[in-house]
């Protein structure tokens, strides 16, 4: 029988991922054994035409990374969903809107405005921008360009997603269980996020040092103390988002001394992460008089940032409200 | 039903003090603003700052939470908690685009029925003068209504124990 | 149970609860919207869904299996979810398979239109139908009920619900902070409408709660604290305060009361009458037990260093009672006709008279005790000990510690260099203000005691200190300061000029001599002035003080330096010496003096004197005397043993103890401290003698010995209304008898010594003066008594606190407290009881018969500037009061109403009685009550000036008595005392209760009931009435034996949890531990009280709560939401 036919692509993503999938070492050559990748565009040479090409259905796996931002990315993303049995959403970007997606904080035209004209290291004093349909010349060519979203989208705000295999980027442990899953043919239910569906604290090796009455004082950036290897990092006021994080990764970060900034994303039972990371944290916050409480939070520099560093497009909310604009879609 | 656009806010009242004060209002027919829609809740700590969002995405232009005055909690403490929980999140939905005032705290003792009116009366008045807050609806790929699907899942679920 | 499995069938019952939601909302229309809602089988309306025939239409879908959840739309799940949970539960299906939308409290009576009512009430039920489809079955927890029972409050109510449970067979503990139970009640005479005595009903009742074996009276107590026991009962503190009488072994004699020199206003009588400080409210008072008033240590007592108890003795005097003021004197100071005259009375400075006008003149008042017995005898040791102790010094310390080892049983021996005994007392103090027999008497009562005391024996030359500390058990240095300082300027060692110690002691010892016709005396201390009186007592005639302050720096005694200028001494300020002039023949002629000016403050405080250059002058003299203070002689000890000392030249002792560094050693007084106040230096000699006597018996040296020396009391006093009566100036001989060493001061004589000790405030209350204790003969007084807590484990909680009057104060316009014959109700009560101030008889302050009555009701009641809420009872009383005064007096009295509110059994009939018996009544709010007359009758009388509503004129009445029928107010402390009990307190901050109508004792706090008038003003009958109630309420419970606890506690999927801690610290009631083996957090559910917090904050959604899932308030949100 033939090998299963798996494709990879990437939508607006940094390119870790795919070096994720190189850090699986010698067992991709394992990979590589058990299947067929035919689709792998920063790897091998395909077209999209190739794809075109498919049979519906023909891969049976397309891991895809990257948020959704052109329209490119929409088409590639609908393309891929009909060609393949299984569509595999892969790293937070996908998953999430990971960091990307904390573009949605703006919209279109600040970013190009910001891009192509303030950004201190920019000359272009034409003030040109990307246009979507270029003439060449006289010989009545148009040259089309993708069209820039106003907003960033997760994978499955995409298209429909079988699976999410999380992280920034997905720990190799997950990506090989994952692989193995498919090939074995033992999946969980679709819409799974495949990682443990227990907090990161679970497996920290600093769990064991964690006060059982912890309230906050102060809060910290890492740059700002001498972090005690051993002790656990909220203990010492820095603003570790393990609590609130899916585990499957180890640790990593926080091995390193930096506090979880929550990549995995949250335990199937949270709706917004934000929101419940920032419970967590304000519920600890050691003062009961109005003032002081919100001085101790005007410590946390940047709440967006560091509650929805990987999930503003997967959240409640989505993106920041944009006003004067009609159209809002309610229930 | 009328045409035009009506602020639309929940509330989310403890038990102790300011749903009785709800009902004290009540009895006492004191007639507010119909704009809020109580949610009860046991104690302003149980206060999940996700159902806050969850309000807001699901159309509400404004929430309002109720609790004991400081040192009141039928909970000893829970209304601290809420306290919390709220400075924050009022940073960060403002961060996001929303007007803080759409977010407002309220300790309303069991015997304030007239201060739940006054509340009432003032939120629904604010939200009128901000108009409806449009959040746009984060895209999702076609599928049956979402909230009937999960309610079938969790309602059988929830038959089945 | 019916099986549930499949999806769930709704069904949803609109109720239109009469009119009441049905005239606003459209039932109809809100039905048919239920109807379309998923999973909704049956959607009906009813009138009354509360009733019978509305609960069997549920029971009847259910049964029949066309609905397995419920939705019922009405009132306020807080009044009828039990019903309907009840009536699911009857149905056969899971008491929590169902939810409430509240439109009634929350849509029909608050909204307008029928419009927006309707939209609301589709809202809240799509939001309930939901959630409903989430819910899931659970279990009610059951938890025992603890059979005791805490009543707070001894009043009425309290009484009443005492007996009642207590007749039941349950143990009560009963909690009064007054001293008595009884409450308000006790105060009446007459009850209305019956006009029956109140005593005759109360006082049997009082008697059967003593009695009552399963009563356990608490009074003169409060509650300090209440926490969850467990998940139902309660745990409370009970503070029980000292009575300083053993409630046990007082028999209520009275003895006591009767010797009690300290009276003040009775708080039972309102003022009207006086009580002493060991008092009983009342006759009948139960327990039948005294108690005695004490505010604290008065501020004189706490700032003297041996703790003299002035008030004491001062309140003893001020009764005539001298022998027995001579013996608190003698309680704490051996050497008093001494400190009488010359000690510097720090007492004086704190006496609380000095912030009306001045303070009293203590120590001239200790001294007439002691000038009127010349021949008192010092308290014989009752105790004997072997150990002799050897003291150093014969000077107010070591004397002092002579007197307190003796008192001890020790044998001390004074060792002192000099040929008399009393160290400054007898050399540095001149004897025209402490004559010489005066110190030889007090000496010799000590000798008389069995104090050895060797003069001429200088320790270091006769006897060595080492000999010392081999032959005797501990020795006490108290050498004093007796080596001058020296000025150290030129010409300082001429002939005449002289050291101030030496000078005085060369005329103490040998007699005044001619020292010079003109003397310069340098320095500003008491020793420069007496040096100067003395001086001009040796013949001097022109005796001039050198100072470089100025007089207000000066550190004598102000009433020193008047009497010197008096005697003719001059004064040169802000001069210092520079060299004296003279020859060694002649001796001095003159000293050189540098002008001073005042600069910035030193470490004394007291600004700093600067020399002004090239400001010298001269002062011609023939004789100069140095008084700049002394330091000790401890170089004439000889060998020192090694104790260490101090660059000053002092003894190095441990502050507490006084020890020095060597074993057996002990130092106090001047020669430690450097030149001080002789009642410091006795203070040294006590703290000395408690060592020693620690030391000796191996006791802990410094246990317990915080409160020793001077400090500040923490209470101050409200003086108003003190009248301004100056202190009483003490009688000196006539300025010609001056020159003489006779003492200046004669002393009180016994008339002036009363008057003087009349003006004492009784800072304390209690003047400790224990007269008490010598007459009881049961020996039930304690004055050591200390508060005790008690702590007790209960089940159930009845609050009966009551009410406090209004304060007629507030509204000026009425002159209370102006006018001397405006009374409150409360103040007439007490006039109207024959046990009363005036026993039974109405009388103005004069002792007149009231001719003329007025009565002003709503006093603070239906009033927005005060209370809005009607009193309810003082419609009623007023017609009372109206009664018996017109019964008394004869007089005629005039009701002044807005409206008359005699609802109630048998009231009309009673106000139509009063109506017959000729009482005046005006309808119409009083404007003011005025005493300036505007006609010849209104001459000497109250004017009450108020419209007459009913026929439209002003009028003005002449009375002699003005009555305000005060309202009923919250106690003070109601706010505090309902957060002690987690309940809430309603409009007017009476007690808050459950429901108005259907739960009016129960409280929002599981277990906790009201009864009586901190619910809200009501009357006798009523009160009792409750007060069944909660009794009725409280023995159901218990007689159950356990309550159903809502579900709604949290939980914690263990496989889920990260055990990442966030949640236990949250837990007010910390029922959240850590299980380290399974590392996770673990809850436990007997301590949960269910509030949720936890799961809100929960990061990982691991933790969860019955009845308020994530999931349930979801779908609830986005029920309210999905339907606008």
């Amino acid at each position: 029988m033939s090998k299963p036919k798996v494709g990879f692509y990437w939508c607006a993503s940094c390119g870790g991922c795919e070096e994720a999938v190189v850090d699986l070492a010698e067992d991709i050559l394992k990979v590589a054994e058990a299947v067929d990748i035919v689709f792998w565009p920063v790897a091998l040479d395909f077209k999209r035409s190739d794809v075109e090409n498919f049979k519906d259905r023909e891969m049976a796996v397309c891991f895809i990374n990257g948020a959704i931002r052109t329209s490119e990315q929409e088409e590639m993303a609908e393309l891929l969903r009909k060609k393949s049995q299984l569509l595999i959403a892969f790293g937070s970007c996908s998953h999430l809107g990971g960091v990307p997606g904390l573009a949605n904080l703006w919209d279109r035209q600040a970013i190009f405005d910001y891009v192509y004209k303030e950004a201190p290291s920019v000359t272009n004093p034409e003030g040109v921008v990307p246009q979507e349909q270029t003439q060449l010349g006289s010989n009545g060519y148009t040259l089309t360009l993708p069209s820039f979203r106003d907003t960033v989208k997760t994978l499955g705000q995409t298209v429909e997603v079988d699976y999410y295999l999380p992280g920034c980027p997905p720990p190799v442990k997950l990506i090989v269980n994952a692989v193995t899953a498919i090939l074995e043919n033992k999946l969980p239910p679709k819409g799974t996020v495949l990682a443990p569906d227990v907090a990161l604290c679970d497996e920290c090796p600093r769990k064991a040092t964690k006060p059982d009455k912890l309230a906050l004082k102060e809060l910290k950036r890492p740059h700002q103390i001498l972090i005690d290897p051993e002790k656990c990092l909220l203990a010492q006021g820095l603003l570790c988002l393990g609590p609130a994080t899916r585990s499957g990764c180890g640790a990593p970060c926080v091995s390193a001394n930096m506090p979880c900034t929550g990549c995995l994303g949250p335990t199937s039972r949270v709706r917004d992460y934000g929101a419940k990371a920032l419970s967590a944290i304000a519920s600890l916050i050691d003062a009961e008089d109005e003032r002081e409480i919100a001085a101790l939070m005007e410590q946390i520099v940047d709440p967006v940032g560091t509650f929805y560093r990987y999930s503003l497009p997967a959240s409640l909310l989505h993106r920041r409200v944009r006003h004067g604009r009609t159209g809002g879609a309610q229930a | 039903m009328s045409s035009e656009w009506e602020p639309r806010i929940v509330a989310f009242f403890c038990t102790w003090c300011t749903y009785t004060a709800a009902d004290l209002a009540g009895i006492s027919r004191m007639t507010y603003a119909p704009n809020a829609r109580i949610v009860r809740l046991m104690c302003s700590g149980r206060m999940d700052p996700q159902f806050v969002l969850k309000a807001f995405r699901d159309g509400a232009d404004g929430v309002l939470i109720g609790g004991c005055h400081p040192g009141d909690c039928h909970y000893q403490a829970g209304n601290y908690k809420a306290l919390r929980r709220y400075t924050l999140l009022k940073r960060l939905i403002s961060e996001l685009g929303i007007e803080p005032e759409r977010l407002r705290l309220e300790w309303i003792s069991a015997s304030e029925g007239d201060r739940v009116q006054k509340v009432m009366n003032e939120m629904a008045e604010t939200i009128q003068k901000l108009g409806p807050l449009r959040l746009e609806r984060a895209p999702r790929p076609a599928r049956a209504k979402e909230h009937e699907r999960e309610v079938i899942e969790i309602g059988s679920q929830g038959g089945a124990r | 149970m019916l099986e549930t499995d499949g999806a769930p069938k709704i069904g949803v019952y609109v109720c239109h609860c009469g009119v009441n939601i049905a005239a606003k909302v459209n039932i109809a229309e809100v039905v048919e919207f239920a109807q379309k809602l998923p999973f909704v089988t049956v959607a009906r309306e009813y009138k009354f869904m509360c009733s019978d025939p509305g609960q069997e239409l549920i029971q009847q879908d259910l049964r029949a299996g066309k609905v397995n959840r419920v939705v019922v739309a009405s009132c306020s799940p807080l009044m009828h979810e039990a019903t309907f949970r009840r009536a699911t539960a009857e149905g056969g299906q899971n008491p929590f398979f169902f939810q409430m939308a509240n439109i009634r409290e929350h849509v029909s009576w608050v909204t307008a239109d029928g419009y927006h009512a309707t939209e609301k009430a589709k809202a809240l039920i799509a939001a309930a139908v939901r959630r409903v489809a989430v819910h899931q079955p659970l279990e009610k927890k059951r938890v025992p009920v603890h059979p005791h029972v805490l009543i707070v409050g001894g009043g009425i109510a309290g009484i009443e619900a005492a007996l009642k449970i207590a007749d039941a067979g349950k143990k009560v503990y009963l909690v009064e902070r007054q001293p008595t139970i009884g409450g308000h009640m006790a105060q009446f005479d007459k009850c209305f409408p019956t006009l029956d005595c109140a005593a005759c009903i109360l006082t049997p009742k009082m008697t059967q709660v003593r009695v009552h074996p399963n009563i356990e009276l608490l009074t003169y107590s409060e509650v300090e604290s209440v926490e969850p026991y467990d998940l139902r009962n309660f745990k409370v503190r009970i503070r029980r305060k000292a009575r300083y009488v053993n409630e046990d072994t007082c028999t209520g004699c009275a003895l006591c009361a009767d010797v009690c020199p300290v009276t003040l206003p009775s708080e039972f009588d309102e003022g009207l009458g006086m009580r002493k400080a060991i008092y009983r409210p009342f006759p009948q008072a139960v327990p039948n037990v005294f108690t005695i008033s004490r505010r604290g240590t008065p501020p004189c007592q706490a700032a003297c260093s041996i703790h003299q108890n002035a008030q004491g003795y001062i309140t003893l005097i001020a009764h005539g009672k001298f022998k027995e003021a001579l013996d608190v004197i003698l309680r704490d100071n051996p050497l008093p006709s001494i400190c009488g005259r010359i000690c510097t009375h720090p007492c004086t400075i704190h006496c609380t008279r000095g912030t009306v006008d001045e303070p009293l003149n203590i120590p001239g008042l200790k001294r007439f005790v002691t000038d009127l017995f010349p021949d008192y005898k010092l308290p014989q040791p009752t105790v004997n000990r072997s150990e002799k102790i050897a003291i150093v010094g014969s000077g107010p310390a070591g004397l002092m510690c002579a007197y307190e080892l003796r008192q001890r049983g020790y044998h001390p021996v004074i060792y002192e260099a000099l040929p008399v005994a009393g160290g400054m007392l007898s050399v540095g103090i001149p004897a025209f203000r402490l004559p010489r027999d005066v110190i030889n008497k007090e000496i010799n009562r000590l000798k008389e005691i069995g104090i050895e005391i060797k003069t001429n024996t200088p320790v270091g030359k006769a006897i060595t200190l080492e000999q010392l500390r081999q032959q005797y058990a501990a020795v006490f240095i108290a050498i004093g300061a007796h080596v001058e300082r020296r000025l150290n300027i030129p010409g300082e060692d001429l002939p005449h000029v002289w050291g101030g110690i030496e000078f005085l002691r060369k005329v103490n010892l040998e007699g005044p001599f001619k020292l010079g016709k003109k003397v310069l005396v340098i320095g500003g201390g008491n020793s420069a002035l007496d040096a100067a009186r003395t001086a001009l007592r040796c013949g001097a005639e022109d005796v001039t003080i050198v100072y470089r302050r100025t007089r207000a720096e000066m550190p004598a005694d102000p009433k020193e330096i008047e009497a010197a200028e008096e005697e003719g001494v001059k004064m040169v300020f802000l001069a210092a010496p520079k060299m004296v002039l003279g020859n060694k023949e002649t001796g001095v002629t003159a000293l050189e003096c540098l002008r001073m000016k005042l600069g910035a403050p030193d470490a004394s405080g007291r600004p700093a004197p600067e020399p002004i250059p090239g400001s010298e002058f001269v002062l011609s003299c023939d004789a100069i005397i140095v008084t700049i203070g002394q330091v000790p002689d401890i170089a004439s000890l000889g060998e020192k043993l090694g104790i260490e000392t101090t660059k000053w030249g002092t003894f190095k002792v441990d502050d507490v103890t006084l020890e020095t560094n060597i074993p057996k050693i002990f130092a106090g007084g001047d020669c430690v401290t450097g030149p001080d106040v002789v009642v410091n230096a006795m203070y040294a000699g006590k703290k000395a003698a408690i060592s020693i006597d620690r030391y000796l018996n191996n006791f802990d040296m410094r246990a317990g010995r915080e409160r020793e020396g001077p400090y500040r009391t923490e209470y101050a006093l409200d003086t108003s209304g003190v009248p301004v009566q100056k202190q009483i100036p003490m009688p000196t001989i006539e300025l010609a008898r001056r020159r003489t060493f006779d003492e200046v001061h004669t002393g009180y004589t016994q008339e002036l010594a009363i008057a003087e000790a009349k003006r004492c405030l009784d800072c304390g209350i209690c003047c400790d003066c224990r007269l008490c204790a010598t007459v009881c003969e049961a020996k039930a007084i304690n004055y050591e008594m200390e508060d005790e807590i008690r702590e007790i484990v209960v089940g159930s909680i009845i609050l009966a606190t009551g009410f406090k009057p209004f304060d007629a104060r507030r509204i000026p316009r009425y002159g209370y407290g102006k006018y001397p014959n405006v009374y409150t109700a409360l103040e007439v009560e007490r006039m109207t009881n024959a046990s009363g101030p005036t026993g039974g008889e109405i009388r103005l302050r004069d002792g007149r018969k009231p001719k003329a009555v007025g009565i002003i009701h709503c006093v603070g009641s239906r009033d927005r500037n005060y209370n809005s809420y009607c009193s309810r009872v003082c419609c009623l009383y007023s017609l009372k009061l109206a009664h018996l005064i017109k019964e008394r007096t004869g007089a005629e009295v005039y009701n002044f109403y807005i409206d008359m509110r005699v609802p109630g059994k048998a009231y009309e009939e009673f106000y139509d009685r009063m109506l017959e018996e000729g009482i005046h009544f005006i309808r119409g709010r009083v404007a003011e009550v005025t005493d300036h007359a505007m006609t010849p009758e209104e001459e000497g009388k109250l004017v009450i000036r108020a419209e007459d509503t009913l026929i439209g004129v002003i009028r003005r009445i002449p009375v002699d008595m003005v009555v305000l029928a005060v309202g009923l107010e919250p106690q003070a402390d109601a706010d505090e005392v309902r957060r002690k009990f987690y309940i809430s307190c309603g409009t007017g901050g009476f007690f808050l209760e459950r429901h108005p109508k259907l739960a009016p004792v129960q409280t929002f706090a599981d277990g906790i009931f009201i009864a009586g008038a901190c619910q809200g003003p009501k009357d006798i009958q009523d009160t009792v009435a409750q007060a069944g109630a909660a009794a009725a309420e409280v023995l159901s419970l218990i007689d159950r034996g356990f309550v159903e606890l809502e579900p709604n506690t949290a939980f914690i999927q263990e496989e889920l949890c990260s055990g990442c801690k966030t949640c236990i610290p949250l837990c007010p009631f910390s029922a959240i531990s850590f299980n380290s083996d399974k590392g996770v957090a673990v809850i436990n559910e007997a301590l949960c009280k269910g509030c949720g917090t936890c799961v809100a904050a929960c990061p990982s959604g691991a933790a969860q709560q019955h009845l308020f899932t994530d999931e349930q308030i979801y779908q609830e949100i986005e029920g309210v939401l999905s339907y606008v």
